[in-house]
């Protein structure tokens, strides 16, 4: 299948880094030269030289009715217009509009039935994302599988946790109406797969899943029941930035940093309760004079990879209690193990609902878990039946998975079903694979493959 | 300057105002008093002045320009004033009585020099009621519809200060429909008033009578005793009502009935502040009459004082000369606060007060968060600094002149108490004072009423417009 992506920004590039990968024929479109030469060097893609909006360039960019056209240009107006000719002129299968604008967003109909198939929101998705992670005090990583229904959710354990120091499977004892399944540990940084014997240690790091609203009592069978987050310290008003503030202000006490002055204008007019602070994440005086000590999460969200690690960095060391990060490049990770509590690739989610929304795939989720140590998890849809594949008529148990591979979660018809050995494959079943690490993917990605 | 179209503007506005002398010639007629031809005199005085200003200047005229919007907002008032003043002083009342009488009226603001009103005739006592109505329509017209597109004076500082109430935003897309829609709101208030008054117990010319002056907060009453000659539950409640809903924004009153958006009262933050002073210097009344001793007042006087003195009505249901000070000067800070802007009342306004307090919040916090930065916001909007700083700036030239006024006030001999409350009464068109003047201005000098008679224009202009006028620079060609 033909996709043409266009806007080779941070969005475009991941899109195409990923998409590429999986089979599609992936061509992308961007006015500025080096952006595309730099993408076309190191991916098998097509680059265009154009502007977005232009009969011209989609038409070179070989748009058909067998294309999906993924417009994620910064600019609303261009994708929108896009959008629309890729409809009208070239009849293109499926669009996906990315919206920066959230008053476009909630009427993007209005632009022509039809033209806009898919509209999404990278920031909203980020802001979303980490409002989850304020809401949720304990969990480090949180991520969803199945639409929603099911979360992947990452815990370390601590001293007081009613679980710690006893048998992981009296937390059935604990809580017996509660399905959970918990696929990987990391002790000491090494994983291992658990079974009802495992006795959890304090500091394990305890990845479980389970349906979305159980997970606030499976956190706190690990850990004592966590006061709930009070102080936020945000750095970066950008549009993530901004709409975290919007969106906690009403229950947080919220501060936000910003360089920018008229942004620290503009976003004093539109933040209702806010503190908006005028002056650099990295300034030991400003965040000492704002009481670093007492915030309770430290959010750096620039667009600015540097300026996130360093301010955390800084935070910690004068004291906030927990640190999140926006980070692009995973790899400043690594050296500073212990300083940055949770991290978030922003463009990762982008391409994660775009691979979800792109129904044909079979792996529809991909997400990394610990990016350092590689770990993975696969949301994978069985599109195969009895006759093209051998694994049918098998319990899941007899399914040959690689090493360090085990199958986490089924969701049918939307029902979240706990693997056990009765159970077998069906059709459009969506299986969550937990990868210890991520080299077994390509292997597991071929269990999906109808041949 | 457009002297000519001035001059034929102020002719045909002065003929329309020698109209308004049928509605006393037909009460005079009908109650066969003794004031008939003082007002068939006036009115040939005030029209034929009227009719030949017309002829004179009739003509092509030049259009109207900004600094010609101060002259007429300015002389507005003060024709009027003098052409009012006319009946008072055919009466036997001196000049200076007369006019300030008269001033008195047309600002809205009920300080009176008549002792035994009771005794008038009724055609004179219902022309004061009338020149307190007028007066209030006439600013609803003028700060309201006109001033705004003239861009000038206190319409400006509206216009500036009240985002989506009704000036960065006008009612309606054109002033006449604005103004027609204002006089409606203003007309059904008088006579809804003027019906409860009368549903309770009150004669139907008293009742006519009193809601002219209860809508436009002015508090001329046709007793020496005001509301208090009644001692009518019922017709004091129907008052504190009146009077409250006539110093909100008619701009609300406007959007509750002609765009059937009630909730914006609710969601207006000067109205919600408003309330709140009207409730807080309500409850510390009753705090402080219940520590002194030697006071009986009422909870039923505290009410309807502390509603009728904030709002700046004036009228009163006992005498309150031998209240404790605190409780009188509590009252007169309240009416330094004022009605809500758009409304007929007066003082400084609710949503000035609200914005220096907001302002001056922010301030503190700037304290706190040296690298913090905050924006002035009222309810959910925003209100730019310069604003905020023009508001400051008013408020300090309101204080300069009350200053300067008092020390006038002073040098003619009035005590400290009476001369402090006499100003502020005047300045914040509020009507009786403390002391000496808690019931009339007949014990102040000449020389006195001149001063609080400028003091009533300066406040009911919201002094900028009058002082504009002092300046060389308003002047230079």
């Amino acid at each position: 299948m033909k996709i043409v992506i266009l806007g080779a920004g941070k969005v475009g590039g991941s899109l195409a880094r990923n998409l590429s990968n999986s089979d599609y024929q992936v061509s992308i479109v961007d006015e500025d030269k080096s952006k595309l030469s730099a993408l076309e060097e190191r991916l098998d893609i097509m680059t265009v030289e154009g502007h977005a909006a232009k009969p011209n360039s989609i038409m070179r960019a070989g748009a058909d009715e067998d294309t999906i056209v993924i417009a994620v240009t910064s600019n609303d107006e261009v994708n929108i217009i896009a959008c629309q000719i890729a409809k009208k002129m070239f009849n293109v299968k499926k669009t996906i509009c990315r919206f920066k604008d959230t008053s476009y967003l909630e009427h993007y109909e209005v632009f022509g039935e039809g033209i806009i198939d898919i509209p999404i929101c990278p920031e909203n998705e980020v802001t979303s994302h980490l409002k989850e992670l304020i809401n949720n005090p304990g969990a480090d990583q949180i991520e969803h599988f199945a639409g929603d229904k099911v979360k992947l959710v990452s815990v370390k354990a601590k001293k007081k946790g009613k679980l710690v120091g006893r048998e992981l499977k009296s937390i059935k004892d604990d809580m017996p109406d509660v399905d959970a399944y918990i696929p990987s540990i990391y002790r000491k940084g090494r994983p291992f797969i658990p079974d009802g014997d495992t006795i959890i240690k304090e500091n394990d790091e305890v990845y479980f899943i389970s349906s979305s609203d159980n997970i606030g009592s499976i956190i706190d069978e690990f850990r004592d029941h966590e006061d709930a987050y009070s102080r936020i310290m945000i750095v970066g008003g950008g549009r993530v930035g901004y709409s975290l503030a919007r969106d906690l202000e009403k229950t947080y006490k919220v501060k936000l940093i910003e360089s920018n002055i008229d942004k620290c204008k503009f976003l004093s007019k539109e933040l209702e309760k806010t503190i908006v602070l005028n002056g650099s994440a990295t300034d030991e005086e400003l965040l000492k004079s704002e009481n670093i000590s007492n915030i309770d999460m430290f959010c750096a969200l620039t667009d600015d990879d540097e300026t996130n690690v360093m301010s955390s960095l800084l935070a910690k060391k004068m004291g906030a209690k927990k640190t999140m990060i926006v980070l692009n490049n995973p790899s400043y990770l690594g050296l500073v193990p212990g300083f940055i509590d949770i991290y978030i690739a922003p463009y990762r989610l982008t391409v994660s609902s775009v691979l979800q929304d792109l129904r044909e795939s079979d792996v529809a989720q991909d997400v990394m878990l610990k990016m350092e140590a590689g770990a993975e998890a696969i949301e994978g849809i069985v599109h195969a039946n009895e006759y093209t594949s051998k694994l049918f008529d098998k319990s899941i148990k007899d399914i040959p998975l690689p090493g360090g591979a085990c199958i986490a979660a089924i969701v049918r018809h939307g029902e979240v079903i706990m693997p056990s050995s009765a159970v077998e494959l069906c059709l459009n079943d969506h299986l969550i694979i937990f990868l210890a690490d991520k080299k077994a993917v390509s292997e597991v990605e071929k269990l999906f493959k109808s041949n | 300057m457009n002297l000519k179209a001035i001059i034929n503007l102020f002719s045909i506005l002065v003929m329309f105002f020698s109209a308004s002398f049928a509605l006393p010639i037909a009460v005079s007629i009908i109650f066969k008093d003794s004031a008939l031809m003082i007002f068939i005199i006036t009115f040939c005085i005030v029209f034929g002045l009227g009719f030949f200003g017309w002829l004179a200047s009739k003509g092509k005229n030049d259009e109207l320009g900004k600094k010609d919007g101060f002259i007429i907002v300015t002389f507005f008032w003060l024709i009027l004033a003098v052409a009012g003043s006319i009946p008072f002083a055919l009466s036997g009342m001196s000049f200076v009585d007369a006019f300030f009488e008269s001033m008195s009226g047309i600002t809205t603001t009920g300080a009176t020099v008549i002792s035994g009103l009771d005794d008038l005739p009724q055609s004179l006592l219902f022309y004061r009621q009338l020149l307190q109505w007028m007066g209030g329509m006439g600013l609803i017209v003028l700060a309201i519809a006109v001033m705004p597109l003239l861009g000038i004076g206190g319409g400006q500082l509206y216009k500036a200060e009240i985002p989506g109430a009704m000036n960065d935003q006008k009612l309606t897309p054109r002033m006449k429909e604005t103004a027609q829609a204002l006089w409606a709101i203003y007309f059904g208030l008088t006579v809804l008033c003027a019906l409860l008054y009368y549903i309770g117990g009150m004669s139907g010319f008293d009742a006519i009578s009193h809601s002219l002056s209860t809508v436009s907060i002015g508090g001329f009453s046709t007793h020496d005793q005001s509301i208090g000659y009644f001692n009518s539950g019922f017709i004091e409640t129907v008052c504190i009502l009146f009077m409250v809903l006539s110093a909100l924004s008619f701009a609300l009153h406007y959007f509750a009935i002609y765009m059937r958006k009630p909730l914006k009262y609710f969601a207006d933050p000067e109205l919600r502040f408003f309330i709140s002073i009207l409730i807080i210097i309500f409850l510390v009344s009753l705090i402080i009459n219940l520590f002194s001793k030697s006071s009986d007042i009422s909870i039923r006087e505290l009410l309807f004082h502390s509603v009728s003195i904030v709002t700046t009505t004036g009228f009163s249901i006992s005498n309150s000369a031998d209240w404790p000070i605190s409780i009188g000067f509590l009252f007169l800070l309240g009416a330094f606060i004022g009605a809500c802007s758009g409304s007929v009342g007066g003082g400084i306004k609710s949503w000035r007060v609200l914005i220096m307090i907001n302002y001056a919040y922010i301030n503190l916090m700037k304290l706190v968060h040296p690298n913090g930065v905050f924006s002035l916001k009222i309810g959910s909007k925003t209100v730019e600094e310069g604003v905020a700083s023009s508001v400051w700036g008013f408020f300090s030239i309101y204080v300069i002149s009350f200053v300067i006024l008092l020390l006038a006030l002073l040098v003619t001999g009035l005590d400290f108490e009476s001369a402090f409350s006499a100003i502020g009464a005047c300045l914040n068109n509020l009507g009786p004072g403390l002391g000496d003047v808690s019931q009339t201005y007949g014990t102040v000098t000449p020389f006195g009423k001149s001063i609080l008679a400028f003091a009533m224009i300066l406040g009911r202009l919201e002094i900028f417009t009058l002082l504009v006028l002092f300046t060389p620079i308003f002047w230079d060609k």
